[in-house]
């Protein structure tokens, strides 16, 4: 084995986040760590990176103990990570990125001639020579920036390439690029650990999988001998039925209807009928334009030709104050960058919507509100020392019931929610959805935009695909399956 | 990242409960520190710690305050405002200038009650306002930061005040200067039952207000959430340029009065280069008290105090004998110990 971790551990105060856990890799093997967010992976990587250190367990590399002091010490001895986040500076040239900390020198002077040579030789070697060493980060794609950072690790003499969630903002054809590059590196004898959500994409780059749940290692194996609901099972802990309940409910009266809509950039003019009492699916690529769509509903994005009719109010676009006026709400995506004012406290965020509702005259009726927010939060199960907590002091999955509690607080009836559970535990994840189906029983509508197949299937009443801008017709979930899914919103792209 | 929150949380568990005193404790127990630190330096003479000290620093105190509380509610929008100084100048330039213009049109006995003067001094609060609705309609506007848009606007401001007075002086003369004109600012007012001049409880008074208005009302709530996360605020429906363009319009007013004040303190005078650096000062006051420069945070309360720091610093030096130069120093080395002290007490980030 290349690299071995054997039964390491973490705490941070009282919680586990690692409880003796191990993942070996062998040169020439690529190994899928799979899991929930919050499940370890990431404090499992950043013990490997150097980034932390672990209470017990020890690390090996290439037959030798491996104990980083730090992120530089593991770069030097060829554990590269490469980020979802990439960790590029976008000012600097392609060159510059590459060479940026392991620079050569002569006498504090830059060997050009060295770091050209070098970072031709990678990107030869990633079968990427159309990427200029002299192009701006800021002018490359996505895809293009990933082999940037692939190429750095390269020139790093990297044995051990980490890859963490790398194609969640590729396109499909950037994605099989980049398999094709894993591949040729593990041909070559790295070893690499690949970090996804989404099983089929392991299937096709892993040969070998870890499971972590919860601090621990829930399963492992090899992938071709293990079906993708056992490992489903290994990571959510739980049977998928047990997580989806349904509500009883049926499509009443259309409340939100698209027609011939279209924001600005790429997407194709969209049509689609949402009734009360319906929970209607959007799948699709991150970047098909499922969010962009969504914004330009709720007025956060321009349209350009089209027209939204909300209930009896048609328009083409509107201001989100209007929008809320007319009874939509809104959960966004980026629940810290946008979602939440994280420095605010649970009240705050949950009534800034609609403060009015708790006003006279302009001014606040502050123990009326903290009433309404208390009962939310019991509703919503949302686990805090109260109203007043900072949201910042939150879980995730406590901070995404916040972001939700705004909408009930609103009183909205058309629920628009982007990524509604993305990166919180299962219990919250549960709750959401066990919220999700008690407003569609009460005849609102809820049109919801999520990247894991399972929770489309499980939760919603239609689902429609989203693929390169363009909106497929909306079909009974019952009629999808994750592949026939995959192949619509894959469709088109390449 | 997340498996670090639980770990965070407890970090600031102190100070989701007991926040909002801790932040104004501080900066409390550092006034109390450097009175008591004044007062030993001064315990030959005793000069620094008499009711009459005291009662010169609420008025020193109160040009600054006033400019402070506008400048808090901007921080607390997330924004800044480097204009104050000027807007300040410029103030006092146009209320002498009026004052000049429209007493000798009087008759006597309106003359004698300062007509002149209070229609000076409500027209130079009105201009600290558009002063302040420009600033705000730039950078709403224009969506430039505002650190570059007020940067522009101190030095057009100053330069405009220059011009007024043709970069000289502006004195109002003795014969329009009312009676009541120079009690607003005495140390020792009339009545003795006010305690202190008229013009700090104005600033008392007005600091109340700015209190209730940022804490109770949809506005306060409104400035709070587009300084803590503008994102969030659109998403919520909050009209955020239209609320940018209010709170410094609402700020200029207050700077406006900070004009006013500065004009009676200086007897009735307008100098386009008073109030030179004023700017930092009163963002030096809103950041000991709390205030923070990525915006979301600061209290009226926490400014108030962070203003009588900084003027009883400037008064205690003087009382102990300390040389100008070296007073410059150690207020430095004090704003930057206060801002420092208060992040560790929070926990780093």
């Amino acid at each position: 084995m290349l690299l071995e971790m054997r039964d390491v551990s973490k705490s941070f105060g009282a919680t586990r986040a690692l409880d003796g856990v191990s993942l070996a890799v062998a040169a020439g093997e690529t190994r899928a760590l799979i899991g929930e967010n919050g499940a370890g992976k990431s404090t499992l990587m950043k013990i490997l990176s150097g980034a932390i250190r672990p209470d017990s367990g020890s690390l090996w590399l290439g037959g030798e103990p491996f104990a980083p002091r730090g992120p530089r010490e593991a770069r030097r001895k060829g554990v590269a990570m490469i980020y979802q986040e990439l960790a590029l500076a976008p000012d600097l040239t392609v060159e510059a990125n590459v060479m940026l900390g392991q620079e050569q020198t002569r006498l504090g002077f830059i060997r050009r001639r060295d770091h050209q040579r070098a970072v031709a030789q990678a990107l030869g070697l990633l079968e990427h020579p159309d990427i200029h060493p002299r192009a701006k980060i800021r002018d490359l794609g996505l895809g293009a920036r990933q082999v940037v950072e692939i190429a750095r690790a390269l020139v790093a003499q990297a044995r051990v390439l980490v890859l963490d969630e790398p194609t969640s903002t590729l396109t499909s054809r950037d994605a099989e690029r980049l398999f094709t590059i894993v591949d040729r590196l593990r041909e070559r004898g790295m070893a690499i650990i690949y970090i996804s959500h989404f099983l089929e994409e392991t299937r096709r780059i892993a040969q070998t999988y870890t499971v972590l749940r919860d601090g621990r290692t829930a399963a492992h194996g090899t992938l071709a001998e293990t079906s993708e609901r056992a490992i489903i099972t290994a990571m959510v802990g739980r049977a998928l039925s047990e997580l989806f309940p349904r509500t009883p409910r049926a499509p009443g009266t259309p409340v939100l209807e698209l027609s011939e809509l279209a924001p600005r950039h790429g997407n194709r003019p969209a049509n689609l009928t949402l009734r009360r009492g319906e929970v209607l699916g959007l799948a699709g690529l991150v970047g098909a334009g499922r969010t962009t769509l969504l914004r330009a509903i709720y007025g956060l994005h321009p349209v350009v030709a089209g027209t939204v009719r909300v209930a009896a109010f048609p328009d083409r676009a509107a201001s989100p104050r209007a929008r809320i006026a007319q009874g939509i709400g809104f959960a966004s995506e980026d629940r810290k960058g946008e979602g939440l004012a994280l420095d605010l406290s649970i009240e705050d965020n949950a009534t800034l919507s609609a403060l009015e509702r708790h006003s006279r005259l302009g001014f606040l009726n502050l123990s009326d509100r903290r009433r309404a927010v208390a009962g939310l939060m019991e509703s919503l199960r949302i686990k805090a020392r109260g109203p007043r907590d900072r949201a910042a002091n939150l879980s995730g999955g406590n901070q995404q019931k916040v972001a939700l509690a705004r909408l009930l607080h609103q009183q909205a009836d058309v629920f628009l929610l982007d990524e509604p559970t993305r990166g919180i535990d299962v219990g919250s994840k549960a709750e959401i959805y066990a919220m999700i189906g008690r407003q569609a029983a009460q005849g609102r509508a809820v049109l919801m935009v999520s990247s894991y197949l399972p929770e489309l299937l499980g939760v919603c009443d239609r689902i429609a695909v989203m693929s390169r801008g363009l909106l497929s017709e909306a079909r009974p979930a019952a009629d999808w399956t994750e592949h026939s899914i995959m192949e619509v919103a894959t469709r088109g792209a390449g | 990242m997340s498996d670090l929150a639980p770990f965070a949380a407890r970090q600031r568990g102190l100070r989701g409960t007991l926040g909002w005193i801790w932040t104004v404790l501080g900066p409390f127990l550092g006034l109390i520190l450097i009175t008591v630190l004044f007062a030993w330096m001064t315990r030959e003479t005793g000069s620094f710690l008499t009711l009459y000290n005291w009662r010169t620093i609420a008025v020193q105190t109160v040009v600054v305050g006033t400019a402070a509380l506008g400048m808090t509610a901007i921080m607390i929008a997330g924004a800044i405002d480097l204009s104050v100084g000027s807007t300040v100048a410029l103030v006092t330039v146009v209320v002498a200038m009026l004052v000049k213009r429209i007493d000798p049109a009087l008759p006597g006995d309106l003359r004698s009650a300062g007509l002149a003067l209070v229609v000076a001094m409500v027209l130079g609060v009105l201009v600290g306002g558009l002063c302040g609705a420009i600033n705000g309609s730039l950078v709403a506007g224009l969506r430039v930061v505002p650190f570059i848009v007020t940067l522009g606007s101190y030095k057009v401001y100053r330069g405009l005040a220059k011009w007024l007075a043709s970069s000289t002086t502006v004195y109002v003369p003795a014969e329009s200067k009312a009676w009541w004109l120079s009690r607003i600012l005495a140390p020792e007012p009339e009545p003795r039952w006010l305690m202190i001049a008229p013009g700090a409880w104005a600033l008392v008074a007005l600091a109340a207000a700015l209190a209730i208005v940022l804490r109770y009302s949809l506005f306060g709530r409104h400035v709070y959430a587009v300084g803590s996360n503008e994102s969030t605020a659109r998403l919520c429906g909050v009209n955020v340029p239209k609320l940018k363009i209010l709170v410094y319009a609402l700020a200029g007013l207050a700077t406006g009065l900070a004009g006013v004040l500065q004009f009676i303190y200086m007897s009735a005078t307008g100098d386009p280069t008073t109030a030179d650096g004023l700017e930092l000062k009163v963002i030096a006051a809103v950041v000991i008290g709390g205030g923070s420069l990525s915006g979301g945070e600061g209290s009226v309360l926490g400014t108030l105090i962070g203003c009588l720091i900084m003027s009883v610093l400037d008064n205690g030096c003087v009382h102990a004998g300390i040389p100008n130069p070296t007073q410059d120093v150690i207020i430095g080395v004090i704003i930057v110990a206060a801002v420092t002290l208060d992040r560790i007490r929070r926990g780093g980030s």
